[in-house]
């Protein structure tokens, strides 16, 4: 990792991305190589291991399924261990272009942010995604707006750049295994980080499924406002 | 003259008091869920003993009578147990996910080692 100066790591929770990973590997290739590229295998059970391994990028893997926010918690944990400075992260089901990623390190430079976030809401445009999931994404972000006094549009966006520094902090209570985007921002400005956003495009999902059913989605709506709102 | 129903009940409590104390003499519970537990299996063998303790309890619990008050207090036992049962399940989830996490970044670390070798 000698030739990674800034020590930034990009982190890649996959579980059964298999009709979408390889766009995302083919797109990180073409990216600045300094940049090591790690892969979180959330126990997958169809080829996504198998499609990731020839294109050499690091894989850690995950023996079962354990939620998203775990498999962003392990990039965290390893990213400390490795000593990162920031940590990249982006969706395996290629709704996030990776080729922004050098512009928007830029723009990370010039402020003081712990947190960048991707929004689809800057240009609403961008916006094409289901009309329930929008208006949820809404709320919880005028929510978020609400309790940490910083203006967030687009909340559930896993398209960041964290301050490794800042995570630290709050990674000992951070056990969020599913549904984690909205509880790390609210912890994190709750210990007075700055969030700034960048504009992305809303990409729809390359292939697979999102895992994400409208009852499973309104239950967590429910289990999240409780979390925000009682989070310290 | 102590009947055949309260001698059982004063057997089953007496049994979980024990093992109650045993699980805290062999460190498998920690002090305040023995209070806890030991509190509750006190009660129930003292009730079983002397059933004139239920005249003390049925005004705090606004029961009619006996039979009802032991199935309040059935109920509400329950809980406590559901609740510590739940309250377990949550510490052992976090606890096994730790452990594979600890367990994926170490192999990959220890992968990554063997090939700078």
């Amino acid at each position: 990792m000698n030739n990674n100066p800034e020590k930034i790591g990009i982190f890649i929770p996959a579980y059964n991305e298999e009709n979408s990973i390889e766009t995302v590997l083919t797109n990180l290739r073409e990216l600045n190589k300094s940049i090591p590229v790690f892969i979180i295998d959330d126990g997958s059970k169809d080829n996504t291991r198998k499609i990731v391994e020839p294109y050499g990028f690091n894989l850690i893997k995950h023996p079962m399924n354990l939620g998203g926010g775990a498999a962003i918690k392990t990039a965290f944990v390893l990213a400390r261990k490795l000593g990162f400075k920031y940590v990249i992260t982006l969706d395996a089901d290629g709704q996030h272009d990776p080729t922004i990623i050098p512009q928007v390190l830029e723009m990370m430079h010039e402020t003081n942010a712990g947190l960048f976030i991707g929004s689809r809401f800057i240009d609403p445009k961008h916006v094409s995604m289901e009309k329930y999931r929008e208006i949820g994404i809404k709320f919880f972000s005028w929510y978020s707006t609400f309790l940490t006094g910083q203006r967030i549009t687009d909340v559930t966006n896993c398209f960041r750049i964290y301050d490794m520094e800042k995570v630290s902090e709050i990674l000992n209570e951070f056990n969020e295994k599913q549904y984690y985007a909205i509880g790390l921002v609210v912890r994190l400005a709750r210990r007075g980080v700055q969030i700034v956003e960048f504009e992305v495009e809303d990409i729809p999902r390359i292939g697979g499924e999102s895992k994400k059913g409208v009852l499973r989605y309104l239950y967590n709506l429910i289990r999240i406002i409780i979390m925000m709102t009682f989070t310290f | 003259m102590i009947k055949g129903i309260q001698l059982v009940g004063i057997l089953v409590a007496s049994y979980l008091l024990f093992s109650t104390y045993n699980n805290y003499r062999k460190r498998q519970i920690g002090i305040k869920k023995t209070a806890l537990w030991g509190a509750i299996w006190l009660l129930m063998a003292l009730l079983f003993y002397d059933t004139n303790l239920m005249n003390i309890i049925m005004p705090i619990l606004t029961t009619q009578d006996g039979i009802q008050t032991v199935m309040v207090m059935g109920i509400l036992t329950s809980f406590i147990f559901i609740n510590q049962v739940y309250v377990k399940v949550i510490e052992l989830d976090k606890k096994m996910t730790g452990l594979t996490q600890n367990l994926a970044i170490n192999d990959y670390l220890k992968e990554i080692t063997e090939e700078d070798r």
